[in-house]
C-alpha cells in the first residue's frame, strides 16, 4: 500500500475535522402500536427540545423547551440541563408551576458554546401529581463541535463508543470482549 | 502522519507479541504459583461482579456498588486460536472454578458471557444486533502457575468509556425474574433475549413474537432515558414474557400511559400485571423509571403502589396502575390499611394467572376477579374492599336490585342513578328503570359517566315491555365489535372514557304513563371494553 496516498487521504480527512452536526439523537418514547410489542409505561408529559442558530465555538444559540402535560399538572418542574462548556446567557433555565391538561409551556434560553466538544443538552420535565405519583420525561439533543480524527477537546461526558474493544465470533455468534477490571 | 501511525502500529504489535510471549498477566486481577505446566491439568477459580448504579425516587444518586454476576457462562479460551478449552457457569455468588489442560500454544484467558447455560435460568443479553457481551481476564500463562485466581468486574463504563455493566445488570434482573417464576411453578421460564447497548433509542418493550426485550440505551451514560439500571422497568417487561408463557395476554400493545383511566381493559390488565410482577420480584412497592444521569441531571417517574393520597388518580379496571395496585395489595404482607385486610397471597394470584386466565376469551381484570372465586380462594369481602378502593365495582346492582321489570327502581326526572353491569352469575346483567313520562314532553334518557369498561345498550319499553326505541353509542353508529381484529384491522377500538360508549335517546310519549328503560351490555361491545362496568342512568327534559 502506498503510504503517500494513505497519508494524503488522512490529511484531507483531517482538514474536514471540525464539523458541526446537529444530530438530534433523541430518545424515542413511542413505539409502533403492534399487538406483539408491549412498551414500558410512558409519562403523560410531552417534552420537545430544539435549537436555533448555527452552532460553533464562541457562538450563541437559542434553546427552546416545549412541555405539555397530558393530564392536569398541579406542579410541574421544567429545566434545561446544560453540559460543561455551554453557558447560559439569558432566558429561563428552569421553571415550576401549574399547567392544565394539554396546556403548553415554552421556556427558552440563549447560551454560548465555549469549547470544542460534543455537547449533549437535556430538557427535562417532572410532573408531581400527588405523593407517590411523579412522571418525568426528557428530551436531548447533541451538538457536535469536536474534531474528528484529531484531539478531542474538553470531553467531560462518557459517550457510547461505536467501536468495541475486541469483536469475535463464537459458534457463529458475534461477541464483544471487554477487559474486566479488578 | 500516516507513516507515523504505521510506525506506531508496528510498535504496538511488537509490544503485544512481547507481552504474549512473556505471558505477562498485566494487572492485579490474576495470581498464581510459578511452574512449568504445559499439558497438565490446571485449575482456575474466580469471582465475577458487575457495577450496579444506585437510584432512588429522585433518580440516580451517583453511587455505585458491586453485585455478583450470577449463573453466567464462563469460558476458558486459548489465546492463540480462540479454542474454548472448558466452560462452566458462575454460581449465585458470582464464583466459579474450572480445570483445564492446554496442549496447544500457551496462554489462556477467562471469558464471562452475558448468557447462561445453567438449566435453571434461561436468559441472555446482547446488543440489538445480537452480539453478546463478554468480560475477559488478562492472559494466564500456564508456565507461570499451577493454579490461578481471577477476579473480574464489569464496570458501568471502563477506562475506554465502553459501557458493559448495564448488560450484566439486565441479566441479573432477568435471573431474579426467572427464579421468582420458577419458585411458583417449578418450571423454568422459556428463554428471554434482552437487547441493549448504550445509545440504543429503539425504546424499551417486550416483543412477544420473538421473546425479546429491547431496552433503551439513552443518549450517553448521563443523558436521556436509559433503562439498563432500572429494575422496575426491566422486570416489568419480563412480566410480559412470563404472562405469555404461563398465562394468556390479549393486550393490543402500543403506547400507554400510567395515568390513563380509560385504557383498553385488556391492555390495563397486561400492563398492570407486568408492573405488579416486577415489583413482586423486587419485593418493593415503588416503581421507578429513572431518566437523565447522576445529580444534578437526575430525575425519575415514580409510582408507589402503596400510596393513595387524596383524589388518588389510578382507578378502574381500565387503568394499569389500578390493576397493579390491587394485585400488590393482595400480594404484600401489609394489611394495616383500612381497605387492605388481605395479603401474602402470591400463590393464589399465580393460581389464577396460570390456571384461570388461560381459559378466558379475552384476559382482563374482570377475569382475574372471576377466577379468584371460581378457583375457590374466597375472601370476598376483603377482595371487594381492595378493588373498591381503586373504584373497581364488582358489585351487583349497587342502587338496589333492578334485574327484573318489576319497577323496584323508579327514576325521577333529572336524578341520576348509579348502576353496574356486574353479575356474579354466568348470565349477563340487565337493569330496569321505571319512569313516568308525560304526553307532550320530550325526554332524554341516557347512560353517562361510564367507567370500568362499561358499554351500555339502552332501550325504552312501554308498560307491556314492548320496545319503543333504543340506542347503543349515541350518535356513533359504528359497530366496534370487530375493532382491531383481523375482520376490521383498521378500525380503532374506542376509548373506555365516560362518554364514548354511552347511550342516549330522546322520546316524546304519545300518552302519559309508566315506561321502562332497560340497560344491558351492548351486543356490539368492542373487546377493548369490559363485560361488566359502571354507569349512571338519568332522564332529563328535554
Amino acid at each position: 500500500m502506498n503510504l503517500k496516498i494513505i497519508s494524503r487521504i488522512a490529511f484531507h480527512l483531517s482538514l474536514a475535522m471540525i464539523f458541526v452536526v446537529l444530530s438530534g439523537c433523541r430518545n424515542s418514547h413511542t413505539q409502533v402500536a403492534e399487538a406483539d410489542q408491549a412498551p414500558k409505561p410512558q409519562s403523560p408529559v410531552e417534552v420537545k427540545l430544539s435549537l436555533q442558530g448555527t452552532p460553533s465555538v464562541g457562538e450563541i444559540v437559542r434553546l427552546t423547551l416545549e412541555v405539555k402535560p397530558l393530564i392536569e399538572a398541579p406542579l410541574i418542574r421544567i429545566a434545561f440541563i446544560l453540559p460543561e462548556g455551554l453557558e447560559a446567557i439569558s432566558g429561563e433555565p428552569s421553571w415550576a408551576g401549574t399547567l392544565a391538561q394539554g396546556e403548553m409551556k415554552t421556556v427558552e434560553i440563549t447560551a454560548r458554546l465555549t469549547i470544542e466538544k460534543q455537547y449533549i443538552v437535556q430538557g427535562m420535565a417532572t410532573l408531581e401529581q400527588q405523593p407517590g405519583r411523579t412522571y418525568t420525561a426528557v428530551d436531548s439533543l447533541t451538538i457536535n463541535l469536536q474534531r474528528q480524527g484529531g484531539t478531542v477537546v474538553g470531553v467531560d461526558q462518557v459517550q457510547a463508543k461505536s467501536t468495541p474493544a475486541v469483536k469475535k465470533s463464537r459458534d457463529n455468534r458475534d461477541l464483544i470482549e471487554f477487559k474486566g477490571e479488578d | 502522519m500516516a507513516k507515523t501511525g504505521y510506525k506506531n502500529l508496528l510498535t504496538l504489535v511488537a509490544s503485544t507479541l512481547i507481552i504474549g510471549v512473556q505471558g505477562c498477566s498485566d494487572g492485579g486481577n490474576t495470581s498464581g504459583n510459578s511452574t512449568n505446566n504445559k499439558g497438565s491439568t490446571l485449575a482456575i477459580t474466580g469471582t465475577v461482579q458487575y457495577e450496579d448504579r444506585e437510584y432512588n425516587q429522585s433518580g440516580f444518586t451517583g453511587q455505585k456498588n458491586l453485585k455478583p454476576v450470577r449463573f453466567a457462562d464462563v469460558e476458558l479460551v486459548r489465546n492463540s486460536d480462540g479454542t474454548v478449552l472448558g466452560s462452566t457457569t458462575t454460581n449465585a455468588s458470582g464464583s466459579f472454578s474450572i480445570s483445564f489442560s492446554n496442549t496447544g500454544a500457551p496462554g489462556v484467558y477467562i471469558r464471562i458471557l452475558s448468557r447462561t447455560n445453567d438449566p435453571l435460568v434461561n436468559v441472555e443479553v446482547a446488543k440489538p444486533s445480537g452480539t453478546l457481551y463478554g468480560v475477559v481476564s488478562n492472559t494466564l500463562v500456564e508456565s507461570t502457575a499451577t493454579s490461578f485466581t481471577v477476579s473480574l468486574t464489569a464496570p458501568m463504563v471502563n477506562a475506554s468509556n465502553e459501557a458493559i455493566g448495564g448488560a450484566f445488570h439486565i441479566m441479573d434482573l432477568l435471573v431474579s425474574g426467572s427464579e421468582f417464576a420458577r419458585a411458583l411453578t417449578g418450571t423454568v421460564p422459556d428463554l428471554v433475549k434482552a437487547r441493549w447497548e448504550l445509545g440504543s433509542t429503539s425504546g424499551t418493550y417486550y416483543n412477544s413474537g420473538t421473546d425479546e426485550i429491547y431496552i433503551l440505551g439513552g443518549n450517553g451514560i448521563q443523558q436521556g432515558d436509559h433503562d439498563e439500571y432500572d429494575d422496575s422497568v426491566i422486570l416489568h417487561e419480563y412480566g410480559h414474557h412470563v404472562a405469555k408463557h404461563f398465562s394468556k395476554d390479549d393486550s393490543p400493545g402500543g403506547t400507554h400511559f400510567l395515568s390513563d383511566n380509560a385504557q383498553d381493559i385488556r391492555l390495563a390488565w397486561s400492563e398492570g400485571w407486568a408492573t405488579f410482577f416486577g415489583e413482586a420480584v423486587l419485593n418493593n412497592a415503588v416503581y421507578i423509571d429513572t431518566v437523565g444521569g447522576d445529580p444534578p441531571g437526575n430525575s425519575a417517574s415514580v409510582i408507589d403502589l402503596e400510596t393513595r393520597g387524596n383524589g388518588s388518580s389510578l382507578i378502574y379496571t381500565t387503568n394499569e396502575g389500578a390493576v397493579a395496585t390491587v394485585l400488590w395489595d393482595i400480594f404484600d404482607q401489609s394489611i394495616d390499611e383500612s381497605f387492605d385486610a388481605i395479603g401474602d397471597k402470591i400463590t393464589q394470584i399465580w393460581d389464577i394467572f396460570d390456571n384461570a386466565l388461560v381459559t378466558a376469551t379475552s384476559v382482563d381484570m374482570e377475569d382475574f376477579w372471576d377466577g379468584w372465586f371460581t378457583r375457590g380462594h374466597g375472601l370476598e369481602t376483603e377482595m371487594r374492599n381492595v378493588t373498591t378502593d381503586r373504584q373497581m365495582e364488582f358489585t351487583p346492582d349497587p342502587s338496589g336490585s333492578n334485574s327484573t321489570a318489576s319497577c323496584s327502581t323508579t327514576v325521577t326526572i333529572d336524578n341520576s342513578i348509579h348502576e353496574t353491569l356486574y353479575t356474579s352469575t354466568t348470565s349477563s346483567d340487565t337493569d330496569y328503570f321505571c319512569v313516568v313520562l308525560s304526553q307532550g314532553t320530550s325526554y332524554t334518557l341516557q347512560t353517562l359517566n361510564l367507567s370500568n369498561g362499561a358499554d351500555t345498550y339502552l332501550e325504552l319499553l312501554d308498560a307491556q315491555l314492548n320496545v319503543l326505541t333504543s340506542n347503543d353509542n349515541g350518535t356513533d353508529s359504528t359497530d366496534y365489535s370487530q375493532c382491531q381484529t383481523t375482520s376490521a384491522p383498521g378500525l380503532t377500538c374506542p376509548s373506555n372514557s365516560s362518554t364514548a360508549l354511552a347511550s342516549r335517546l330522546t322520546f316524546a310519549p304519545s300518552s302519559t304513563g309508566q315506561y321502562v328503560a332497560r340497560v344491558t351490555r351492548s351486543s356490539r361491545a368492542p373487546q377493548s371494553a369490559g363485560r361488566y362496568g359502571s354507569y349512571n342512568f338519568r332522564v332529563t327534559t328535554p
